[in-house]
């Protein structure tokens, strides 16, 4: 049971909720830049939510799907499309042998997740599926998917056995069959619209010129085209500090927004390294993060500030939402 | 080596990164003194479960503990003062607590990790401009390196990349004018007053004197880091020779 | 006698090919099949001796009642109720700012999806289940939907 690549997209690569554990080796945390989607995915085809899933970015790949399988596409709309038919996202798919999905045209966000019932067949490098690309491990072959590799596919067990027969019973003779109700989601941003993102202030927010503070919270940002997993480099407004600060190296985490003498910010995500020297400004809220990872290169953000016990509340919110869709999943199936 | 300073006490600041981590700092900058009051946290943090904790990162002066709010509220739940508070604040009355009851002398001792470096030729591009740049024979430059006894305070910046202290000013040389594209794992540099060990290929502009046949990165073993924070470390001189048989047959 | 199986693929059969009305006697059993419009008032089959083993289509005596009762309900409209098929939530669109599903005056076929239903962070999609116009949307977006109410009136073809 496997997927093969006929074409590999632009950065298609292994993910999940990332390598913990370890970053006081030095060794980053990875995972998936919209571990909503990811978990959404592997949730509606009856994995566990972290198991690993595809995170296929702005130009998508071109699958062969080689044996009857449950699949889910969530994030970004990529235009996926089964062997020419539009797949609906965000709700199981199950797929005939043979069938070849294709991602196209990015319609909104930028990064889709393709999450299969049973889960890839990888092994963990330090408790995890995520490809490190830097240091060439984990993931496949611990880089981003090429032309001719061949994705091995674990047989369905449990819950997602389970569904893949649901599915299965209900296939017509064509090249698919979805359900009629889809996962809810936070809203995908559109290339030329305008994100907001909430964040708490940063640890350094105090020791930034009067105007600075003022333009961060005010101005809009765009997001820079050299912005990738490691971070979104952003560009718009000069951040400057009041005087010159002697900072060492500490430990930085997702969603920090540092700010090197150039004064253009950076928001550090998935592949950031895991000490930096730079003042911090800002930490995006958690549950802002997926839809951050979802801005297009070129596309304009602004900030928004909350307190730190608003951005906590609102994550115990979100995954309080999870728990509940979870559990109505699970209904549609008994 | 640095005499053992009889039980120093600890304190510490809590600070907020964010909603899922706690920034612990000691104060005190880039000194060993500081960095033993990192080191026995850290060793409590690693033989204690901390009821939340996901991981941490030890930095020079600064412990950062990472966890999960929603576990911390939901452990915390029977806590009548804490119970109402945010994660951050319940995490910080714990750390406090154990900061508290830190003593500096209950570490272990620290270990020692000596490196073997083929200085200058290929291996080195650089080594010829350090000296010139610091008045040196190559010899010198040598020989002043692999004397040196360096302490580990941090690793970061790569997977296994130690950010070491105690090199001699006397072979402190400016990074290169224009960055490398890419430096070869093993590549041993100086950057200021700064020297370190490249663990996987990378980028940057560090003045490159030689490299190990070490790996420093060993993502199959448990640690994946060759180095700790907290080892001390002295390089030796190897032979191209010895270099090439130990690439051959790692010991 | 016949087995359930036996019973089962009879029927498939019948339901299949272009027949009617279908009778059967093996063994002192009789099996009649009979397709019957909803509408059908009479033609009830049953009339023979010994022991009979009744299966029919859609003509139960309940379901008639019940279709009976729909139509009579919607004969003075000559309109078609589509019905909340859950409880939750009622969206026109799939997402804040998207064109709805369905328009006023739209003609619709039966499975065209007419909104979504959300309960429990899961969007319920609600086909029209017949081809018409629309006439008549009665839930606006975030109003509340019991089971059974009825969401939008179509003007059958």
């Amino acid at each position: 049971m496997s997927i093969k690549v006929l074409q590999p997209g632009l950065l298609t690569s292994m993910q999940d909720l990332g390598r913990y554990g370890y970053q006081k080796h030095g060794v980053i945390v990875s995972g998936a830049m919209d571990t909503y989607s990811l978990r959404i995915a592997n949730i509606l085809v009856g994995n566990q939510e972290g198991e690993g899933a595809l995170e296929i970015a702005l130009l998508g790949p071109s699958l062969e799907i080689e044996k009857d399988s449950l699949l889910a596409i969530t994030g970004g709309n990529l235009s996926p499309t089964i062997n020419g038919k539009v797949v609906p996202m965000w709700r199981p798919v199950y797929v005939k042998a043979g069938s070849i999905l294709q991602f196209g045209a990015c319609k909104s966000g930028c990064r889709s997740y393709l999450a299969i019932a049973g889960g890839y067949d990888l092994l963990e490098v330090m408790g995890s599926k995520s490809t490190y690309l830097r240091a060439g491990i984990g993931g496949f072959q611990g880089r981003a998917l090429q032309r001719g590799d061949v994705l091995a596919v674990k047989s369905p067990h449990g819950a997602s056995l389970d569904r893949t027969e649901y599915f299965k019973r209900k296939y017509s003779p064509e090249s698919f069959v979805s359900s009629s109700w889809y996962a809810g989601r936070p809203p995908i941003p559109q290339a030329l619209r305008l994100t907001t993102i909430r964040m708490t202030r940063g640890l350094q927010f105090e020791y930034f010129t009067a105007e600075s503070k003022s333009q961060l919270l005010n101005a809009s940002f765009q997001v820079a085209a050299q912005s990738d997993r490691m971070g979104y480099r952003l560009s718009g407004v000069n951040l400057q500090l009041e005087s010159p600060l002697e900072m060492i190296s500490e430990a930085v985490a997702l969603g920090t927004v540092q700010v090197p003498p150039d004064g253009n910010p950076i928001i550090l995500l998935a592949d950031r390294q895991t000490v930096g020297g730079y003042p911090k400004i800002g930490q995006v809220a958690i549950v802002d993060v997926p839809i951050l990872a979802q801005v297009r290169p070129g596309a304009t953000i602004q900030f928004q500030e909350i307190t730190l016990e608003e951005a906590e509340r609102l994550y115990i919110a979100r995954e309080n939402d999870i728990q509940e869709l979870k559990t109505a999943i699970q209904l549609k199936f008994l | 080596m640095h005499p053992k300073t009889s039980n120093m006490k600890c304190n510490a600041t809590m600070l907020p990164l964010g909603e899922s981590a706690v920034l612990v700092e000691f104060g005190g900058g880039i000194h060993p003194d500081t960095h033993r009051k990192v080191k026995a946290f850290t060793e409590y943090l690693d033989s204690h479960c901390l009821p939340g904790m996901i991981e941490y990162v030890s930095a020079f002066s600064s412990v950062t503990v990472f966890y999960d709010s929603l576990m911390v509220k939901q452990l915390h739940q029977d806590h009548v003062e804490l119970r109402k508070e945010p994660s951050y604040r319940i995490i910080s009355v714990i750390l406090q607590k154990i900061v508290a009851e830190l003593r500096t002398g209950d570490g272990q001792e620290a270990r020692i990790v000596e490196i073997p470096v083929c200085y200058g030729g290929e291996l080195g591009p650089d080594l010829a401009y350090v000296a010139e740049y610091n008045k040196l024979t190559v010899d010198e430059v040598i020989d002043i390196h692999s004397m040196g006894d360096y302490l580990v305070y941090m690793v970061g910046f790569a997977p296994g990349f130690p950010y070491l202290g105690g090199m001699s000013e006397k072979i402190s040389t400016p990074r290169r004018q224009s960055p490398r594209m890419t430096i070869s794992a093993g590549s041993v540099g100086i950057a200021g007053v700064q020297t370190g060990v490249y663990p996987i290929p990378t980028p940057g502009g560090w003045q490159l004197i030689g490299r190990t046949p070490l790996a420093l990165f060993r993502p199959n073993e448990n640690p994946p880091s060759l180095l700790q924070a907290g080892d001390r470390i002295r390089f030796y001189p190897i032979s191209q020779q010895e270099y090439e048989e130990y690439k051959r047959e790692p010991i | 006698m016949l087995t359930f199986d036996e019973i089962r693929e009879i029927i498939k059969m019948i339901d299949q090919s272009s027949i009617q009305h279908f009778e059967l006697n093996q063994d002192g059993t009789q099996i009649v099949v009979g397709k019957y419009a909803v509408s059908s008032q009479k033609n009830t089959p049953l009339d023979s001796e010994g022991v009979k083993e009744t299966v029919s289509q859609r003509s139960t005596a309940a379901i008639q009642q019940e279709s009976a009762k729909i139509m009579e309900e919607i004969e003075g409209s000559h309109l078609h109720k589509i019905l909340s098929t859950t409880v939750g939530t009622f969206y026109s669109a799939p997402e804040p700012g998207a064109d709805p599903f369905v328009k006023m005056g739209q003609q619709v076929g039966p499975s065209t999806v007419v909104c979504v239903l959300e309960a429990m962070k899961l969007f319920n999609e609600v086909e029209a289940g017949i081809s018409g116009e629309v006439v008549e949307i009665l839930f606006k977006d975030g109003e509340f939907v019991e089971y059974g109410a009825p969401l939008f009136l179509v003007k059958p073809e």
